[in-house]
């Protein structure tokens, strides 16, 4: 289904082509963060459809989209896919005029990278793209940064990708934004708007950050940027699609494909960026930034995506002065206090004397009296009894709470948990009446708890049952929910991304901490010289043993190759990621392929007995075209042979009678050319004895090709 | 109909999104939109008028609810609202004016009272028009055939309403449709023309080597001032710039090519200069039944400080910005508060909208309305296409285009 | 003002073999037949920084410098010549030197600077913002980066060559990171906290360091102090005060600490003002204060921070430092030439010196760009082209000189030719002598007929 839909948007397409004379703009909107930062919610729902202020977070990215004039979009649902589709499906966004949205699904993948992979199989995108995720928020017009992207392409081929960024200096003392994300450095070319170093999650052992020097030798001058935040718009080129299927290695778009791409010289792909100004780009990646985004939205910043304008859904709504937006039908006892910068969705109640101020109260509430609420996100159909106190949370669907409950800050409770009579959650506490499920996998970029969340749901009823009698304890007298345990690495983190700001005793605790810091940095630049001293020999130090991993991996993939005898352009595409990642020259490769099927060869003869010249020969008549795309120019050939010394020498003694042989074989098969040989001959000329060893056995042949060449001359 | 419907939506997304800017232009559209509904409308045989009338009426609702600032919206599907009520009743009158008329003593009352059961929609309407309605030119001029045209329904209601539908029901249902759509069109004109019809009166209020005050831009300000330079009237123009979006600079240039004397200031310096201002020309965003002005933010300001010193406060309008409507708390209802970014640059605030220290409750908040309410007694004049005049007067103008029972736009069940 | 100015006038640098000596100190190389400390005493003078300390290395050759200098100088300036240790290096000269050491700030200049940038802008910088230390800085013409002969290998460490890099702030008034180019080898350190308090950091590799300092007394001595093993100014002594700036461990005393504190204690009172001004303002107050002052005040009052400042020249200005033998044939050819006003010698018609005592034979041309000593003496159909020739010089006939530049007293015999050399005071060239780009020692004979090329002679 979702292939004829993608066949009907190609015909859209086709007569958009035909009557605009140019091929349609296009969107690929990431469904699914591939996080796991908005669980326990994300267990039930996908992220996406949260609702940001009473509306569904794609709805602002779509919205967005729309108006700026983005005409198909392939919206790629994982987690939860159906429940999107359907979403999708019943809304207005599938029959708009020229707008086209197509969904696409999938249900193994965990990563970004996977995704822009399978959209590349699909090959739907015919040209520049841009690339969000669904939960973005923003009111920026495209058509400069993607006018300045286009000017570019022309100039460069290799300029693939331009980045959004915008102003928000981070905080001092927490080093993370305003949207709770971690801190970013950026250099950029003042002049070119070139990305040449991107540092997120930054590690704090580190006091200083290490520029590469080959940067100032391009230009004279690069900005060091520490109050930008990334907006995670990108507008990218198709070939970013194949970057990412020729590098199945890279997951994250960040911290795998940029980095990647930056750190990579030889296929100098460029990535520039692109600065707003006046206008709104925020993604909601965390509690934090979904607390911030709220009231940016209240605050009208991302405005004409404001909750009087009813960009998505039909409920009118009216603002009043500061800031309140009131739905239609609203019951609120006179008693009630509704604070500033407040929503309040339809059909809510409100009971006498309740206190509401800086938070967004979604549909069909009910809220009874003496109710204090304060900067809390609650959404459609909750209950709050009489004399509840809620502070800085987040209240999912048809929760209830019973009287006297109170939130302490920073909770956030899932679908349908209800909390007890005077039941006092604790801050920072998840609760939801899904089991917390186990951690797999540390790395929280990898999701895959989400797609076997079906199978929890399904079960969740009797889960349930058996839970209510004893998680009652666990939320007080007759609540149901599990509150979910932290784990010590996380409970660090929670203040970080939370909904409640950060208590000011922990603030103080971290600027002390800053001043060590100091302190410490301080300490060691007195002896500075000697610090640099170190990091050289540790640096060339791990140079080494990296070379040497890399080696392995070459030898492993190469085997696996030969064993489930993979074709060979496979095994070379492994091998040229495994050099990017390793950042290893192409010498490098060869010599370490040539290495691996030597050492394949010698096992085969020690396997099976055979005459060590005959397998050699079969394995490198058999394999020796991986060698090709490597073996560019003499040097490294050259490089092939020294490897070849070098085995003889060490591992397989072998070898070492045969050498001439080999030599001659591995130059029947040009694989090595004469001048190579000659070259390496005459570059031993002046080694000293023990060098010159395979020199003298191969002297004769060495002689042979000499005269050959005149010969020919 | 699958094409208006579509025609309609693209239409209410603009106007949601809100893409379409300046009261002129959605007039226009609306006014086309429209037109074009009521060509595609398919008319059942009886009461035609009911049918267009609540054809209009549920896609005016949707459009007004899509932008409830823009009112220019409203005005215009009032318009043709009141157009087609209009067209109806000539041609009812028309259909039966053959037959004799008589009896002009009989009160209307009683006639309203036993007849409204057999009355079309459109007999109704133009009752409850004449009722609800001041008597002004046009309706003087209709009022003979068209109180004998009730009382003649009354006299013989049943046979002649079969008559006229069994003789010429098509070819009238075809005619009312007619009708309507080429008085939209001359609607539409109208609205396309207004500036014009507004720029003749400029030399009767523009006099030599006087200095006018203008703020913001206004399209038909433009026109107005240039028709009085053209008519070789020399004066100066002070173009309050016009904060946040700064369309005084705009108009400013507009002005200087078409050769006129400008200078920009301040919206602040406004108060300073005015004391050397003859006369305050300004555009209007839209006008009340009462006489206030919607007006670009800063009017409330520059009416204060105009009539502090007594200088004469003209609003230009054409008809599409007469609103019947009466306005309540304009300030806040009435009102669009647009991004804050036009006032100050998010990226330099960032670090003071930091919810994750303090409280978590914004300290800061940057409020951009876009509209200023300026009550009547603060506006010397307007000038609309049709002539000058006073602000105690714009209620009569209005009941002149709209008809009373399309004041609320809502579906309703159409009468019989 | 009170300034103390250092001058620094190094003794013999090995660099400069075989031209200085002994008998010649770096300082007294005649640029344009004037001692190249002349035109920094000048330039201080024109600045009205007379408080000079002069520092040679080395004790026989302070005699020299202090003659010269109280004869040229005797009722223009007050100087007092000081002489350290060879090879105690900038910090370690100063240390020597501290008791003479009386004013709050103190102005240190290289004692081989040839510039036309007045002192006085760097000390009104320095006084205006109240730094520690403020540095000057020169842009250097691009093409001068791409010569690569001392760093070579890859493409990769050549380009930002021997010229320092230097982080700044946007205001372009703090300095924010310093490392000179050939120290940094592979990658540079920026530390992260500076970055954070700034916020943006513009990192350039076009400026040099002109090795002319402005530093607060106290904090100076302090810091020479407490680090002994600080050697070098530009090395040590600057780079430290950069990268504590804002976590300076130095105990203010005087003027500096009443300051900072003050700045600390308002902008603690009321931290709210102050941010509302450091939104409207970025530059001033500096990041200093913001990073004092924390996000809503939340920093501890002992935070002590203080400021590093640069001045930079304008791009149109001359600054050049002899250093290398290089450089000192390129200042020399450049003062007689595109920047002559630094040779306060009036240039005839035919844009050259000829001092009126100088005696020329027949046919004899002396080219633009050049310079002839009092009585020096050619002989017929000589010629001279962008070359300085020093005082009481005898030449030959049919001499030819190019791009050189021969000291006093030297005597050139017939039909020599001198190409892109340096021939330092009483060489003999004998007849037919041919040298292309040599260095010749003070008191060599080169033999008739010899030739040299490329090679730099010295007497044994």
């Amino acid at each position: 289904m979702v292939a004829k839909k993608g066949a009907k948007a190609g015909g859209a397409s086709e007569d958009a082509v035909e009557d605009l004379a140019r091929v349609p703009l296009q969107a690929i909107l990431l469904a699914d963060s591939f996080t796991t930062k908005f669980r326990p919610i994300t267990l039930e729902c996908p992220k996406v459809l949260l609702p940001l202020v009473n509306t569904p977070m794609i709805d602002y990215t779509l919205a967005w989209l729309e108006s700026a004039d983005v005409e198909e979009v392939f919206v790629f649902c994982c987690s939860h896919s159906k429940q999107i589709i359907n979403y999708l499906d019943k809304s207005k966004w599938t029959n708009q005029p020229n707008f086209s949205v197509t969904t696409i699904e999938s249900q193994n993948c965990i990563s970004a990278g996977d995704a822009l992979r399978l959209i590349y199989e699909r090959n739907v995108i015919q040209g520049d793209f841009i690339l969000v995720s669904g939960d973005t928020v923003s009111n920026m017009m495209l058509t400069q940064a993607l006018q300045e992207h286009k000017e570019r392409r022309k100039k460069d081929n290799n300029a693939v990708m331009t980045m959004v960024i915008k102003q928000s200096k981070p905080s001092q003392i927490t080093r993370q934004t305003r949207l709770g994300t971690d801190e970013l450095i950026m250099a950029i070319d003042p002049t070119t708007k070139q990305l040449l170093y991107y540092e997120d999650k930054a590690d704090d052992s580190k006091q200083t950050l290490t520029l590469d020097k080959s940067f100032l030798s391009e230009n004279p001058s690069l900005s060091l940027l520490n109050d930008k935040q990334d907006c995670y718009i990108d507008i990218c080129s198709p070939e970013v699609l194949s970057l990412f299927t020729d590098n199945f290695d890279y997951q994250h778009l960040r911290r795998h494909f940029v980095k990647g791409l930056l750190v990579d010289d030889i296929m100098g792909y460029k990535i520039f960026t692109h600065e707003i100004h006046s206008s709104y780009a925020a993604r909601i990646d965390n509690f934090r930034s979904y607390d911030s985004v709220s009231k940016d939205i209240i605050q009208r910043w991302t405005y004409p995506l404001v909750p009087d304008v009813q960009f998505s859904i039909n409920n009118p709504t009216k603002l009043e002065r500061h800031g309140i937006y009131r739905a239609s039908n609203i019951t609120q006892s006179r008693s009630s206090q509704v604070g500033p910068f407040t929503y309040i969705g339809i059909d809510t109640v409100i009971g006498n004397n309740t206190v509401i101020s800086n938070s967004v109260i979604g549909d069909g509430c009910k809220i009874g009296s003496n109710v204090a609420i304060d900067g809390c996100y609650i959404w459609h159909n909750v209950t709050i009894q009489d004399g509840c106190k809620l502070r800085h949370a987040i209240l999912c669907d048809g929760v209830v709470m019973k009287p006297g409950a109170v939130l302490e800050p920073g909770v956030v409770l899932s679908y349908k948990v209800i909390v007890g009579q005077e039941f006092v959650v604790p801050s920072y506490s998840k609760v939801s009446l899904l089991p917390q499920p186990v951690k797999q996998d540390s790395d929280e970029e990898l999701e895959y708890a989400d797609s076997n969340t079906e199978v929890i749901v399904t079960t969740n009823p009797l889960e349930n049952g058996d839970s209510t009698n004893n998680i009652g304890s666990d939320i007080g007298e007759n609540g149901r929910g599990v509150i979910w345990s932290i784990s010590e690495v996380d409970h660090e983190e929670e203040w970080r991304h939370s909904v409640s700001p950060i208590p000011d005793s922990k603030l103080i605790e971290l600027t002390q901490l800053v001043n060590e810091d100091l302190e410490v940095l301080i300490q060691d630049d007195q002896f500075l010289p000697i610090d640099v001293r170190e990091s050289d020999t540790e640096s060339d130090g791990d140079v080494r043993d990296e070379s040497q991993h890399f080696e392995k991996e070459v030898e492993a993939t190469f085997l696996r190759g030969v064993n489930e005898n993979v074709k060979e352009e496979h095994i070379i595409l492994e091998v040229n990621s495994l050099r990017l990642s390793y950042n290893m020259a192409s010498e490098n490769c060869a010599s370490a392929l040539f290495y691996s099927m030597m050492k394949l060869a010698l096992d085969n003869s020690r396997n099976l007995g055979q005459d060590l010249v005959k397998c050699t020969n079969d394995v490198v008549s058999k394999w020796g075209k991986l060698l090709r795309p490597y073996l560019q120019g003499v040097d490294d050939e050259i490089e092939v042979i020294m490897k070849f010394e070098e085995i003889c020498l060490e591992s397989g003694k072998e070898y070492a009678p045969l050498f001439v042989k080999v030599l001659h074989f591995l130059y029947d098969k040009d694989i090595i050319q004469e001048e190579a040989i000659l070259n390496w001959a005459n570059e031993k000329e002046d080694a000293d004895e023990s060098d010159k060893v395979f020199v003298k056995q191969a002297e004769k042949f060495i002689q042979w090709l000499n005269e050959a060449s005149e010969e020919e001359d | 109909m699958p094409d208006t419907h579509a025609l309609v939506n693209d239409f209410l997304n603009k106007l949601k999104k809100r893409k379409i800017e300046g009261s002129k232009t959605t007039a226009k559209m609306t006014a086309e939109l429209l037109r074009t509904v009521i060509s595609q409308q398919r008319i059942p045989n009886t009461n035609q008028a009911g049918a267009l009338i609540q054809a209009i009426n549920a896609i005016g609702e949707q459009l007004v609810s899509a932008n409830p600032v823009e009112l220019a919206v409203g005005n215009i599907v009032r318009r043709v609202l009141h157009i087609i009520r209009e067209e109806d009743l000539s041609l009812t009158t028309a259909s039966i004016g053959g037959l004799s008329l008589q009896a002009l003593s009989d009160d209307e009352d009683n006639i309203d009272r036993d007849d409204r059961p057999v009355l079309s929609a459109a007999a109704v309407a133009a009752a409850a028009r004449s009722t609800l309605r001041p008597p002004s030119l046009q309706t003087l001029l209709e009022d003979v055939p068209h109180s004998a045209a009730i009382h003649q329904s009354s006299s013989s209601a049943g046979d002649s309403e079969e008559k006229t539908k069994s003789t010429d029901k098509n070819s009238r249902s075809r005619k009312l449709k007619h009708n309507v759509i080429e008085t939209v069109n001359e609607l539409i004109q109208d609205i396309a023309t207004c500036h014009e019809l507004i720029a003749e009166q400029a030399v009767e209020h523009i006099h030599h080597n006087e200095v006018i005050l203008t703020l913001g831009s206004s399209g038909t300000v433009i026109e107005f001032l240039c028709a009085a330079k053209e008519k070789k009237r020399n004066f100066r123009v002070f173009v309050a710039e016009g904060a946040p979006r700064y369309q005084g600079h705009t108009l400013a240039k507009e002005l200087v090519t078409r050769g006129l004397q400008t200078t920009v200031i301040t919206d602040s310096a406004v108060f300073a200069m005015i004391s050397r201002v003859n006369m305050v020309i300004v555009g209007a965003h839209a006008v009340m039944a009462n006489g206030g002005v919607i007006a670009p933010v800063g009017l409330n300001m520059v009416a204060l400080a105009a009539q502090r010193h007594a200088v004469p406060f003209v609003v230009l309008a054409g008809i599409h910005k007469l609103c019947p409507l009466y306005p309540h708390n304009p300030e806040v209802l009435l009102n669009e508060l647009k991004s804050p970014s036009e006032v100050l640059d998010f990226g330099e605030l960032s670090d003071c909208m930091e919810y994750s220290t303090g409280s978590g409750a914004p300290l800061l908040h940057v409020v951009n309305p876009a509209f200023d309410y300026v009550p009547p007694k603060l506006v010397s004049l307007f000038i609309t296409d049709t002539g000058g005049h006073n602000p105690s007067y714009m209620y009569r103008l209005i009941a002149d285009y709209y008809s009373a029972d399309d004041l609320v736009l809502q579906h309703r069940p159409a009468v019989s | 003002m009170d300034f103390q100015v250092v001058v620094l006038a190094g003794g013999t640098s090995k660099k400069l073999a075989p031209l200085v000596s002994k008998d010649v100190p770096k300082s007294l190389l005649p640029v344009a037949n004037r001692p190249v400390l002349s035109y920094v005493l000048e330039l201080l003078e024109q600045s009205n920084l007379k408080d000079l300390i002069v520092v040679v290395e080395g004790e026989d050759t302070d005699g020299l410098v202090e003659n010269w200098i109280s004869e040229a100088y005797v009722d223009r300036l007050h100087v007092q010549v000081a002489s350290v240790p060879e090879e105690v290096g900038t910090a370690g000269a100063l240390r020597a030197i501290a008791h003479h050491l009386t004013a709050s700030d103190i102005l240190v200049v290289s004692g081989d600077l040839v510039c036309d940038i007045s002192p006085g802008a760097v000390a009104a910088a320095h006084r205006r913002h109240d730094a520690v230390v403020t540095a000057m800085l020169c842009s250097v013409p691009v093409s001068g980066t791409q010569d690569s002969a001392s760093s070579g290998g890859k493409d990769k460490t050549k380009k930002p060559g021997k010229f320092n890099i230097v982080g700044l702030d946007l205001t372009q008034q703090f300095l924010l990171y310093i490392a000179a180019g050939i120290d940094v080898e592979k990658d540079l350190r920026v530390q992260k906290n500076i970055l954070r308090a700034v916020g943006k950091m513009e990192i350039r590799a076009d400026l040099m360091d002109a090795h002319l300092y402005a530093f607060k007394r106290s904090v100076l001595q302090q810091v020479l102090n407490q680090k002994q093993s600080f050697r070098s100014l530009k090395q040590d002594v600057v780079p430290y005060l950069v990268k504590s700036q804002l976590r300076s461990e130095i105990l203010f005393n005087g003027g500096a600490q009443v300051e900072e504190n003050g700045n600390e204690k308002d902008a603690f009172s009321n931290n709210k003002v102050m941010l509302s001004q450091l939104l409207a303002n970025a530059s001033t107050p500096s990041f200093h204060e913001l990073y004092a002052l924390g996000p809503n005040g939340f920093a501890p009052s002992e935070r002590k921070t203080h400021k590093c400042c640069v001045y930079i020249a304008s791009k149109n200005t001359y600054c050049a430092r002899l250093n290398s033998i290089q450089a000192f044939s390129d200042i020399n050819r450049d003062v007689i030439g595109d920047a002559s006003h630094l040779s306060r010698c009036s240039f005839s018609v035919h844009n050259n010196v000829i001092h009126p005592s100088a005696v020329l034979g027949l046919k004899t041309t002396v080219g633009p760009q050049c310079m002839l000593g009092e009585g020096s003496q050619m002989g017929d159909k000589c010629s001279v082209k962008r070359s300085v020739i020093g005082r009481h010089c005898r030449i030959g006939s049919n001499v030819k000189v190019v791009n050189s530049v021969i000291m006093n007293h030297v005597t050139i015999g017939d039909g020599c030719s001198i190409q892109g050399s340096v021939i330092s005071s009483n060489v003999q060239l004998q007849e037919r002598a041919v040298l292309k780009d040599c260095q010749i020692g003070a008191g060599f004979v080169v033999t008739a007929g010899s030739e040299y090329k490329g090679e730099s002679l010295a007497r044994k």
